[in-house]
């Protein structure tokens, strides 16, 4: 009997490129390196005849329904490449620029302003579970994810998130797929500021200056925090994915609404945020996080976290080891607001720096 | 708010091809300088520019922190020519800046 060491798999995912049918693979390009703890698994509905009379007081017969494939990306420090990848495919609008100055450095602008109403796009995942088990799953797509980055000793970034396949399942090759050359995102060089005033209309394109907002009116309380987080769910409801005549596979990927809120445990300082609750007081956010300098030319790895507006859903004082916090969850709102990148504004605006060309081209 | 300019310069290099390095990414390289598009002020030193880079590529807004780009062109940080012209389209706009 064999043993196969989990951290020997990998996980390969078409990044740069969308599948342009829902469920017809296209070639992977790159390997994520996730969190070794989760794991592809089939999904299957099953219906047995326990509901029915018969003579025999077990079930005598048992009909596959319909079958999927769960695939969790989690990166407990996560890479711009991984960000990228999936926040492109969980929010669906990208927007690629090589900032200026710059040669190889890509500012990676993921927007819900200019992202489908409905449909979702969708990406080719490859597993290998050992060499020579290459398995392809096709019609991938992120139902959510989750961004958070803790105060402590420990500040890489950390990313989770549910993945569906359309439930296709067949052997691949692929198997020199590389991961990308960069450093994971981390809160040891960043700035959190909460806004009272607009946004700009505009990020920057070079990722630095973490504390130099692009929000006005803005409060720097990045010493403060002791957590941010940000959550966004597409809310798909994966039962409509199967159509009639569709057979027993994932047809389309449809999300309903989405949803979305910011997180952010601070250091209470005084009554301005409970207020603000009571108020309903319009907010901006912005998270900077700045990593290495890509080569020389003065753009850095990293991530940009923005919000033109958004309001306070609660704002709870607790204790956390004898210090009194407060952990304030914004709902962002869609900002109207046209003129500026992206136009109209929508509600986040998610940049990410490294030297990736394209994602979901 | 912004106010568009439907100007081009083309004052340094020519057309030709600029000879910037992109790193073995395989993008073809673009020609320099880049083609105004428009520009607002945001507020002192701070500014946006939207240019293409060439006349079939998009438009793209830059913001433009006149502090940070001098800084980088001092550093020799990214294409100076670039961050030059990006520095002279901001001296080049009126200084009104929009209600905050």
């Amino acid at each position: 009997m064999a043993t196969n060491l989990n951290r020997i798999r990998k996980l390969y995912v078409s990044a740069d490129s969308k599948e342009t049918t829902y469920g017809t693979a296209v070639a992977t390009d790159s390997m994520l390196k996730v969190d070794a703890g989760v794991i592809t698994n089939r999904e299957v509905g099953v219906v047995s005849n326990n509901d029915l009379v018969g003579g025999t007081e077990e079930p005598t017969e048992q009909f596959l329904t319909n079958q999927s494939v769960a695939l969790p990306i989690a990166q407990a420090r996560v890479k711009p490449h991984t960000l990228a990848t999936i926040a492109t495919y969980g929010i669906g609008k990208v927007t690629t620029t090589t900032p200026s100055g710059a040669s190889s450095a890509r500012k990676h602008q993921i927007t819900t302003s200019g992202s489908p109403t409905a449909s979702m796009l969708s990406f080719t995942a490859e597993g290998i579970l050992k060499s020579g088990v290459n398995q392809v799953y096709p019609g991938v797509f992120v139902d959510s994810f989750n961004f958070s980055v803790n105060r402590g000793a420990n500040q890489f970034a950390s990313l989770t998130s549910s993945c569906y396949g359309c439930g296709t399942v067949s052997s691949g090759s692929d198997n020199s797929r590389t991961e990308k050359d960069e450093n994971p995102i981390s809160g040891s060089t960043a700035g959190i500021a909460i806004g009272t005033g607009v946004y700009d209309g505009d990020t920057k394109g070079d990722n630095s200056e973490p504390t130099n907002w692009d929000i006005a009116s803005a409060t720097d309380i990045t010493g403060q925090v002791t957590s941010f987080e940000y959550s966004y769910a597409n809310n798909v409801d994966r039962d409509f994915l199967y159509q009639v005549g569709g057979g027993k596979v994932y047809n389309i990927a449809e999300k309903t609404a989405r949803s979305q809120t910011i997180t952010i445990t601070k250091l209470w300082q005084d009554d301005t945020y409970r207020t603000g609750l009571y108020n309903q007081t319009s907010y901006s956010l912005q998270a900077r996080f700045k990593g290495d300098q890509i080569g020389s030319e003065g753009v850095y790895y990293g991530a940009c976290f923005t919000v033109p507006k958004a309001v306070l859903q609660s704002a709870d004082v607790s204790d956390d080891g004898g210090r009194i916090v407060e952990t304030l969850t914004f709902l962002p709102l869609w900002d109207a607001t046209t003129g500026g990148t992206p136009d109209p504004f929508g509600s986040v605006i998610i940049d990410v720096f490294n030297t990736q060309t394209a994602y979901a081209a | 708010m912004a106010k568009a300019k439907a100007k081009a310069k083309a004052t340094k290099s020519g057309s030709g091809e600029s000879g910037r390095g992109h790193g073995g990414s395989g993008v073809t390289a673009a020609p320099l300088p880049p083609l105004f598009v428009m520009g607002r002020k945001i507020r002192d030193g701070e500014y946006a520019i939207a240019f293409k880079r060439g006349e079939d590529g998009e438009t793209q807004t830059e913001k433009v922190i006149i502090a940070t780009v001098e800084e980088r062109i001092k550093n020799g940080q990214g294409n100076a020519e670039e961050l030059q012209w990006l520095l002279d389209q901001c001296m080049d706009l009126p200084e009104e800046a929009p209600d905050a």
